[in-house]
């Protein structure tokens, strides 16, 4: 059996592939604690793979581009769209633990395997590789989200241990 | 290559989440729900706030791009005494960037092939 085929095989079927992977996870709990060590490199794999892959002519021309929609994007991104779903996670009635937490996601840069998985969807990989290596300067939460923590981890919100 | 990492990727991401299910299994479900809805709402408020100044698939690649974010940076920036319930969350986050894929590239194909 040809590695090279297996993998396109594996590509061609990698929406389907990866929901199976959380379920090798969930299944083998001793395998999961062991290769925790491995995050860090697999993120770094991760990373290379996406670069590797890259159109590197549509990403200059992406970078090229006017700095202006990318400033945008970033100001969207960081600060309208928590704003925008702060007060929907709050009227839902969730737990408060569970707003403060969807609300600092909402807050935190964008995962770097969405690149990767783009490609999957035949979305343009290369403008999420930009969007975001854009997104991760120059810091990962910003001070609006470094102050909602402060705000949402008062000590009389703890929750009391029994 | 990029599935096998992703898959090899995903197995430590799981560990302790069947103890926590176990433990607390509306609250995890709870929180899988409620990740899932988070990533659902950040990608679709993107993808409207861009869809009238960009093309079809770059509007649909920014809302994606949106919708998962890079929770385990919270591990770094949460001071060890918060809340334990965000690091459920952290965990609970997983599932949705794992099977947001296999949910969307069904309505992906339909949007990118007009």
């Amino acid at each position: 059996m040809n590695p090279l085929s297996v993998l396109q095989h594996m590509g061609r079927r990698a929406t389907t592939l990866l929901p199976f992977s959380l379920l090798l996870g969930l299944l083998f709990q001793d395998l999961a604690a062991a290769a925790r060590p491995l995050l860090m490199p697999l993120v770094v794999i991760l990373l290379m793979l996406a670069l590797a892959r890259m159109d590197w002519v549509r990403l200059c021309a992406h970078c090229c581009a006017a700095p202006a929609p990318r400033c945008c994007w970033r100001v969207l991104n960081l600060i309208a769209v928590p704003l925008v779903v702060w007060p929907i996670w709050q009227g839902l009635g969730l737990w408060p633990s569970l707003v403060t937490a969807l609300c600092l996601s909402a807050m935190a840069p964008g995962i770097i395997s969405a690149a990767t998985t783009a490609t999957f969807l035949r979305l343009d990989s290369s403008l999420a590789l930009l969007l975001l290596a854009v997104h991760q300067f120059p810091g990962a939460l910003h001070p609006a989200a470094a102050g909602a923590v402060a705000a949402g981890l008062r000590p009389q919100d703890r929750p009391v241990r029994p | 290559m990029s599935v096998l990492v992703l898959m090899v990727f995903a197995i430590p991401l799981m560990d302790g989440v069947v103890a926590r299910a176990m433990a607390e299994p509306v609250k995890l479900a709870g929180f899988i729900a409620g990740s899932f809805g988070g990533m659902l709402l950040c990608n679709l408020v993107m993808a409207i706030a861009t869809w009238p100044f960009l093309d079809r698939r770059s509007a649909l690649t920014v809302g994606y791009c949106s919708g998962g974010r890079h929770n385990a940076l919270l591990m770094a920036v949460l001071p060890v005494t918060a809340d334990p319930d965000i690091f459920l969350f952290i965990a609970a986050v997983q599932f949705p960037i794992y099977l947001i894929p296999t949910l969307l590239q069904p309505l992906y194909r339909r949007l990118l092939a007009r």
